[in-house]
């Protein structure tokens, strides 16, 4: 009994190691939700994904080897975001990617960082693409993961350096959803705004319930009572789209400063809003600077995928740092490729340089702030409506360092 | 509360409401005619959007605004012929199973054939213009349609119902069916008729609501549990109810926002600043909570106290 058990494990054994070594692409994991109202986002995050990856294949991909995106349906859940990990390593993944929601990039982070002590001779890298919660690469930092976007903190930090030259802004309102990641940005904002210009007055500071509400004409009519110049908001998706049309329906005139006006959707319902000029985005990056790099790229990708590239730098970013270093190193090996990508320096799609710190694992590189707003024709637009993002500031690098909580363990 | 606030609240909080009733009252009609609780009412509410989108990009609005409706009503005539039916000798859960499926086919052959992302449903060019202005606050006179069209259908409906033969017929056809059948009168045919009518009604919430809202996949949802509250508040199968619950959940929605005071307001007046320690955490929790941050649940809330203390609902005849 225990000798056929024997053999029979060695036999598996000898089968894992030989499909193994057979193995000729590099498996790079995509774990986000798939279905469900998120799966938007998703959607297209994984066509600019595929779109970087293939460029890097056409260029002989790593080392040689050839990367294969494999995708996992999490349905937005921490929990089956884990079990869709465990599958991904089954599966032989070497990078693990979520995008979608901070707290399925904890769960992922948490997960791997356990999966990777228990089996040291078989670790794995996760690659965060979009989430936006600071601690993913402050207090909660791991050694074996990477951060491709800019946090939420840098992003207000970059608002704050933006709104010290707009003087003629004195009285603001804030507008955010309840919840974790609304509630962190209301405090950042009111701290690191609230900083840099001790004159602003907060003439209203509302929390509003996160995606439940189909009509936010009341919340207009407040914020035109308070006599408010600029809303900050850090909502997205639905309740961004249906407060700006909001707004635009009454005549608002107050300049609207936003996080997320490049994700799906908010351009249709901007430009439909009417609300030309007033829509600010603070973000890594758009369409509307001002780089011919940048510009080829946009145009090669719509061409391709039919939508803006511009929206989800992280997933670009991730696999130019990943390629770079995998030459850098001369292997698709963890440990060197974690060695080579620590501080990596690359150039991001806007053109702008970029590298991964090697405290935390974070990008540091520049970040845009922009308007939306009625382009003359031939100008790259969004969505197709006509109307696109005009670059009001670049705000470098090292104005948007912030100090990192970052204690990081390395093995 | 200045007279201001108090103004754009009431005007408001009607419009919210009258929108609430467009699409609740094609749901109470179902409701109260047939006795079939729709859950895929919403979903009939978005493919109404879907197809208003389409139709007005090819004919125009108003052309839409008829067509559209014909189409989902038609749509769910055939699900009452070919689903429904079948499934009512099962009894209500069956029923009810069967709508909930319904409206996950509609959701999911939606994203399948235009996508997840929304579509750019426009207001008509006709309908693009600021009606009035109070206190510096524009009024759109898309809204303004929308409310008529809101009471248009109301009066519509209730003088159907309670003024013609037709509407005896129906409401026959359900208490006493083989009364009716014997009197030479089609009753499936009725039953059928009823329900087309109602998802039509749906249906031209879709195609005026689509432009306001965000005409994607995920409106349905957004949409389907405040319908419930309204029909459950106003009373399940009464169309007058549904009429003042929607009124109703439009006020104190958009009152709510408008209010800032918190526990904390309130105990301030009685010199009280902090929460006692001992009531612990919790308290301390809800303590800077205000009005406005928890408006939008309130009618959820009057939907738990209304089912405990009046089941019927407001003007509803059945328990």
């Amino acid at each position: 009994m225990t000798m056929t058990k024997t053999i029979f494990a060695s036999v598996i054994a000898l089968a894992s190691a030989s499909a193994a070594f057979a193995d000729e692409t590099f498996k790079f994991a995509m774990i986000d939700p798939f279905s469900g109202p998120a799966a938007v986002v998703t959607e297209r995050i994984e066509k600019v994904l595929r779109y970087s990856v293939d460029q890097v294949n056409a260029n002989g991909g790593l080392n040689g080897q050839q990367i294969e995106i494999l995708t996992f349906d999490n349905k937005m859940s921490p929990q089956e975001t884990a079990i869709q990990a465990q599958k991904a390593i089954d599966q032989g993944a070497r990078i693990l990617q979520t995008s979608v929601s901070s707290s399925n990039t904890f769960a992922l982070v948490d997960f791997v960082n356990k999966y990777n002590r228990r089996n040291p001779d078989h670790q794995v890298i996760v690659f965060d693409g979009a989430s936006h919660d600071p601690a993913i690469t402050g207090e909660k930092c791991s050694y074996y993961s990477f951060s491709w976007v800019l946090d939420a903190d840098a992003k207000t930090a970059g608002l704050a350096t933006y709104l010290k030259d707009r003087t003629d802004i004195t009285k603001v309102y804030l507008l955010n959803a309840e919840g974790s990641s609304g509630q962190t940005t209301r405090q950042s904002v009111i701290d690191k705004v609230g900083a840099s210009r001790p004159d602003i007055e907060w003439v209203g500071d509302d929390t509003h319930p996160l995606q439940k509400i189909t009509d936010f004409t009341p919340y207009i009519a407040k914020i035109k009572a308070s006599g408010a110049q600029a809303v900050i908001t850090s909502d997205w998706g639905a309740d961004l789209a249906l407060v700006l049309k909001a707004a635009g329906e009454a005549g608002l005139e107050a300049e609207w400063y936003t996080y997320f006006s490049t994700g799906p959707g908010a351009p249709t319902a901007m430009a439909q809003s009417g609300l030309n000029g007033l829509v600010y985005s603070v973000f890594d990056g758009d369409a509307g600077i001002q780089n011919e790099g940048l510009h080829a790229h946009e145009a090669a990708f719509r061409a391709k995928m039919g939508i803006s590239a511009s929206a989800f730098p992280g997933d670009s970013s991730a696999i130019r740092a990943l390629s770079l270093a995998a030459a850098k190193a001369g292997s698709n090996d963890v440990d060197p490729l974690i060695a080579s990508l620590e501080g990596i320096e690359f150039e991001t799609i806007y053109g702008a340089p970029a590298h991964s710190s090697p405290q935390n694992h974070q990008i540091v590189t520049q970040m845009a702030v922009s308007r939306f707003i009625d382009v003359p024709e031939g100008t790259l637009d969004e969505e197709g409506t006509g109307w696109g993002w005009e670059n009001v500031a670049i705000i470098p690098a090292e104005a948007i360092a912030l100090p990192n909580e970052c204690e990081m363990k390395r093995p | 509360m200045s007279a201001e606030v108090i103004t754009f609240s009431l005007l408001n909080g009607t419009l919210y409401g009258m929108l609430l009733f467009l699409l609740a009252s094609g749901l109470t009609l179902i409701f109260s005619m047939m006795g079939v609780l729709n859950f895929a009412h919403a979903s009939f509410f978005m493919l109404g959007a879907y197809f208003g989108y389409e139709i007005s990009k090819i004919v125009g609005f108003f052309p839409a605004l008829i067509l559209a409706p014909v189409l989902v009503g038609l749509f769910g005539a055939l699900i009452e012929r070919y689903g429904l039916r079948r499934v009512h000798k099962f009894g209500h859960l069956g029923e009810l199973l069967f709508t909930i499926g319904v409206a996950f086919v509609i959701e999911e052959a939606i994203q399948m054939i235009w996508g997840r992302s929304p579509m750019d449903y426009q207001v008509p060019e006709a309908l693009n213009f600021t009606a009035f202005e109070i206190f510096g606050t524009g009024y759109p006179a898309f809204r303004l349609f929308m409310l008529i069209m809101s009471v248009a259908i109301f009066a519509g409906l209730a003088l159907l119902l309670t003024r013609t033969r037709v509407g005896l017929i129906v409401k026959a056809s359900l208490t006493h069916p083989e009364m009716v059948s014997m009197l030479g009168h089609d009753v499936p045919l009725v039953f059928m008729s009823v329900f087309g009518v109602g998802s039509a009604l749906a249906g031209v919430a879709g195609v005026i609501g689509g432009p306001i809202l965000i005409t994607q996949p995920s409106m349905a949802a957004a949409l389907g549990p405040i319908l419930f509250v309204i029909v459950v508040v106003g009373g399940l199968g009464s169309l007058t109810g549904a009429f003042i619950a929607s009124l109703l959940v439009g006020f104190i929605q958009t009152f709510a926002v408008a209010i800032d005071l918190s526990v904390a307001d309130v105990f301030g007046l009685i010199g009280i600043t902090q929460p006692p320690a001992a009531l612990g955490a919790l308290v301390s929790d809800i303590w800077n909570v205000s009005v406005s941050q928890v408006g939008p649940v309130i009618p959820y809330l009057l939907l738990v106290v209304m089912l405990i203390f009046r089941p019927m609902g407001l003007i509803g005849k059945r328990a």
